[in-house]
């Protein structure tokens, strides 16, 4: 039975990109590629709107939800709660779709 | 042969790559009569030899398209491409990591089992082309092509999408415009002087392919509608819409990653829109509106 995926993660997890997706900038906005081994697994690709790609251009394995998203709230200038919601939420999403793998919580 | 005195070679030149196979017999390196605007006499980017030996034992597998073919890496490396009928590997091909040589598989078929005669028998002699690209930064996308005027216009669509019948449209009401394919097109966009558009062999069923080429000029991705109209996309959106209307090794990193370069350069140098259509004329000035 398949679970449903969190609505958001660990504000303390890091997240990494994931080897198997491609991504790539383009006039400012990114997409993203699953690599696939089978015909049927074609069949989604991802385009972040500027947020998004704010969010994913920061994700390095090395800094954790929390501090990206302060840098969100830094730079888009909204309330640190609402960009830690913002991007802990995201975050989920990017890992439903195994764009991303959460290390552990230190 | 590559390795032998006596035999032919077939070559076939596709954009700015060209297939060179070689065989003991000319009937295994045989293209349709139709590919004969392809057919040229000199080079190899892709170099193939016919054998009709056994087939590889497959190493690991990388891809299955659950359709005719899988993908296989090879213990030296190489990638192994297996072709089916049914539950029987007919052929493969066997081919360098640069998709520059390598050799195709083609035993004599069992008695009573179906035996097609050219080894190089679609889909084989396209995915050759496609897997050269993808390292090449080159794009071949599921698209028909109209050389119109001064430049090309692509029409991006799967399969319903509504090709063809533009094609016919455009043929039929604009008989200067040359339509380079009404399936498939390939795109170079690593000229700095634009991106050049080249049609190829492979055709929809309005049996359009011309090795003609022209500079991109307007990319529109085809959504049948009561009305035709156009309406802008974001590059970054048009890059996407490219990608799934392309044909990435899409088990390959490296090469992936290439083919979305490839989509991003095409998007960010031309526009794109999504072409809404009415299935009559009007579809061709709203074209050539949207892309002056």
């Amino acid at each position: 039975v398949a679970r449903p995926a969190p609505d958001s993660v660990d504000l303390n997890a890091t997240p990494r990109r994931s080897w198997r997706v491609v991504s790539r900038l383009v006039a400012g906005e990114h997409i993203l590629v699953p690599l696939a081994s089978r015909g049927a697994e074609i069949d989604s690709i991802f385009n972040l709107n500027p947020t998004g790609t704010f969010i994913w251009e920061r994700i390095d394995g090395r800094k954790t939800v929390r501090e990206i998203a302060s840098l969100l709230s830094h730079d888009f200038q909204v309330s640190a709660p609402r960009a830690e919601a913002d991007c802990a939420e995201f975050a989920a999403q990017l890992l439903e779709v195994r764009a991303i793998e959460l290390s552990d919580t230190p | 042969l590559k390795s032998a005195a006596a035999g032919f070679v077939n070559r076939m030149k596709v954009g700015p790559t060209v297939l060179a196979a070689f065989a003991r017999r000319p009937s295994e390196v045989a293209w349709p009569k139709r590919f004969a605007p392809f057919l040229c006499a000199k080079g190899g980017d892709i170099e193939v030899e016919i054998r009709r030996e056994p087939i590889p034992r497959p190493g690991d597998l990388l891809f299955e398209s659950e359709g005719v073919w899988r993908a296989y890496r090879q213990p030296d490396s190489r990638l192994l491409l297996t072709f089916r009928v049914g539950r029987t590997i007919y052929k493969a091909a066997l081919l360098d990591r640069a998709i520059k040589g390598g050799e195709v598989y083609f035993p004599r078929p069992l008695r009573g089992a179906p035996a097609p005669r050219s080894a190089l028998q679609f889909p084989l002699d396209e995915m050759l082309f496609q897997h050269r690209w993808a390292q090449d930064g080159l794009l071949e996308v599921h698209s028909c092509g109209v050389l119109d005027r001064s430049g090309v216009l692509l029409f991006a669509g799967h399969s319903g999408a509504g090709k063809s019948t533009l094609a016919r449209i455009w043929r039929q009401h604009a008989p200067a415009a040359r339509i380079l394919s009404d399936d498939r097109v390939l795109l170079d966009p690593r000229r700095p002087a634009g991106v050049r558009a080249f049609g190829t062999p492979w055709h929809g069923t309005g049996r359009f392919g011309s090795p003609a080429s022209g500079g991109l000029r307007a990319l529109f991705f085809l959504e049948q509608s009561a009305v035709s109209e156009a309406v802008r996309l974001h590059p970054a959106e048009a890059a996407a819409r490219l990608f799934t209307r392309s044909f990435p090794p899409i088990w390959d990193r490296d090469a992936t990653e290439r083919v979305v370069k490839a989509c991003g350069d095409v998007a960010e140098r031309a526009p794109a829109f999504l072409l809404r259509f009415r299935k009559d004329e009007s579809v061709i000035d709203i074209a050539r509106q949207a892309g002056q």
